[in-house]
């Protein structure tokens, strides 16, 4: 099955408070029906999503990350993983449960296939103990996360005032 | 006479977190731990009181990778207590699900977990620089058995329409054909692991060990789904609901998670090379092959050899796997309706898992609520063996030149040859700015 031009991935537990919000933010981009877009939910972004990156032009993460001062609970960034100059912190390959999306990257990296393009939309939160609800900063945010990355799928795909410019749709 | 003290904090390339400690004074071990470290989770509390059809939906949650067969074992314990007679197409469809679970959790620990040693490298990323074709045929052949999953449960972990009497939802016939395709292309990439493991060299280790899995009474099938609990250490087997008179829990102050023993033997060792060890004369053809050619032999006490009988398994998984499609197509499928209970009371389910023979154990009262409910683990029967293991190694290693550095290495990969599974942890995104 040919994969489309984009893929988006929302990650996160479900059950485990602010982990939650990448699903949350995913859910809700599966009812704005972006054109030429795929969009998978997963509790675990490990290894198998390689798979899906294969021929795809823009690969989206969407995941909760840790708030760290600067980036209180219910803010979030848009990370350019291939100009990221920071650095996302991996669980030292200790478990394959412990698999983290940044050790998917770099070995998707390096056997050759990463798509040219990854953003990766990064929900801040500070809660994350099994069986916590997500805060409200955090569930706050999802709406707004939500329509930056459909205003910015739309645009990679070149639709303009909800129109699609066909010649760039493959 | 070697003084050595070994810490190992969070051993790696393994499913969750433990420690291993050895202390050696004057060439003798005064102490050796494999520590596990992890909150003990309480599933078995917390079923209390939930209604039997929640029970393989929560209980499949106790693990990502051995997702099926915690639904597996849990279904076949509730339709036990409750006098349910799955259809066989409900048996075909399960045996593939757990075939599947096999495969992918056979080679994401063999080429993932365990290879990167035996090709030295610390793990699986620099492996894509230094091989990275190995690591492509690895993602491929997981990619397979994740689909298989996927299309008969709905997902490829935690499946959703595979509920106590049935399922919910089968798959299509073009999905299944197309699976078999894809078996059939996998015995390529398969036989070029198998000459990869081929060229490894087994650290050479025995001890004397009771092996335990299921065993088909009949003598027709390699056991993964059903059978009689069986041992190398007596020709007598055991009914399934009676698994408490061999398997016998203890508590260790080092350890969160229960050791066991059995009356014959203060540790034994569930997993592939149980299952081998009891069942290898009932391999497919293929499987046999590849184990002459691995060096396997029936009777092994080298726990580095369940690496080896993973990959033989799994050759066994593919060739069934392709049988039970063709047998699926054959008879036609068609949605049925979830067998209904006949009864409640106790009763107990296995499966054999990837880490080896896992019990479920529910008492379900008459408004359908689980009343008692008891889960063990592969990984917890086999850890007084690991140490067990451990200890025989050191007192081995102790009288070779080895420096700690190798030593600990070579005690990590023991601990890793076992493919133990510790625990699950949250995943969340850690981001450092500069």
């Amino acid at each position: 099955m040919r994969n489309n031009r984009i893929t988006i991935v929302g990650c996160g537990r479900t059950d485990s408070g602010d982990d939650a919000v990448g699903i949350r933010v995913g859910e809700a981009l599966v009812r704005c029906a972006l054109p030429d877009t795929r969009i998978l939910l997963t509790e675990w972004p490990g290894v198998d999503l390689i798979a899906d990156m294969e021929g795809v032009e823009l690969f989206v993460l969407i995941d909760a990350a840790r708030a760290v001062p600067g980036h209180p609970p219910g803010s979030w960034e848009k990370i350019d993983y291939r100009n990221f100059s920071g650095t996302l912190l991996t669980s030292h390959h200790e478990s394959s449960h412990g698999w983290s999306i940044a050790e998917t990257l770099e070995l998707a990296d390096r056997l050759g296939e990463l798509p040219p393009r990854v953003w990766i939309y990064a929900i801040f939160g500070a809660r994350f103990e099994f069986g916590a609800q997500p805060s409200e900063a955090t569930i706050a945010v999802v709406p707004e996360v939500t329509a930056a990355i459909q205003h910015d799928v739309t645009q990679f795909l070149g639709i303009e005032n909800g129109k699609l410019k066909m010649e760039n749709v493959g | 006479m070697k003084t050595i003290d070994i810490d190992v904090k969070h051993v790696t390339r393994v499913e969750g977190h433990g420690n291993i400690v050895v202390n050696v004074k004057k060439g003798e071990i005064t102490r050796l731990e494999l520590q596990i470290v992890e909150s003990p989770r309480f599933f078995e509390s917390f079923l209390r009181g939930r209604h039997y059809r929640e029970a393989p939906h929560i209980t499949c949650r106790i693990c990502g990778i051995c997702s099926v067969g915690h639904t597996t074992a849990s279904v076949k314990a509730m339709e036990n207590a409750m006098g349910i007679t799955p259809s066989e197409q409900t048996l075909l469809l399960r045996k593939l699900m757990l075939h599947a679970e096999q495969m992918q959790s056979h080679w994401l620990h063999v080429f993932f977990l365990a290879v990167p040693d035996f090709l030295g490298v610390g793990s699986v990323i620099p492996l894509a620089n230094t091989h990275p074709e190995v690591v492509k045929r690895a993602l491929r052949m997981k990619r397979l058995a994740n689909d298989i999953c996927c299309a008969i449960a709905g997902r490829h972990i935690h499946p959703i329409a595979m509920h106590v009497g049935g399922f919910t939802h089968i798959p299509k016939v073009e999905e299944l054909v197309d699976l078999k395709r894809r078996l059939e292309e996998c015995r390529a990439d398969l036989g070029e692991m198998a000459n990869l493991m081929a060229s490894f060299e087994k650290p050479d280790f025995n001890r004397d060990t009771e092996y335990i899995a299921l065993s088909d009474p009949n003598k027709k099938e390699y056991a993964f789904y059903d059978g009689k609990i069986a041992s190398t250490k007596t020709d007598k087997t055991l009914d399934v609901d009676d698994y408490l008179t061999w398997i016998i829990e203890h508590v260790e102050p080092h350890s969160t998670s229960k050791h066991v023993k059995t009356p014959r033997s203060a540790s034994f060792m569930v997993g592939a090379l149980a299952r081998y060890n009891l069942n290898h004369e009932l391999l497919h053809p293929a499987a046999k092959d590849v184990a002459v050619k691995l060096g396997l032999n029936g009777g092994s006490t080298n726990s580095f050899d369940n690496n080896t009988a993973q990959i033989v398994e799994t050759v066994h998984c593919v060739e069934d796997s392709i049988e039970v499609i063709d047998e699926l197509l054959t008879r036609g499928m068609k949605l049925e309706p979830l067998v209904e209970p006949t009864r409640f009371g106790r009763g107990a389910g296995t499966a054999e898992v990837p880490r080896g023979i896992l019990f479920h154990d529910y008492t379900v009262g008459e408004d359908g609520y689980i009343t008692d409910s008891n889960l063990i683990i592969p990984t917890t029967q086999n850890m007084a063996n690991i140490e067990a293991d451990l200890r025989a190694l050191v007192k081995q290693l102790l009288e070779t030149d080895l420096s700690k550095e190798e030593i600990t290495l070579k005690l990590e990969m023991l601990v890793r040859a076992y493919d133990p599974c510790i625990s699950c942890s949250v995943h969340f995104l850690n981001v450092k700015f500069e």
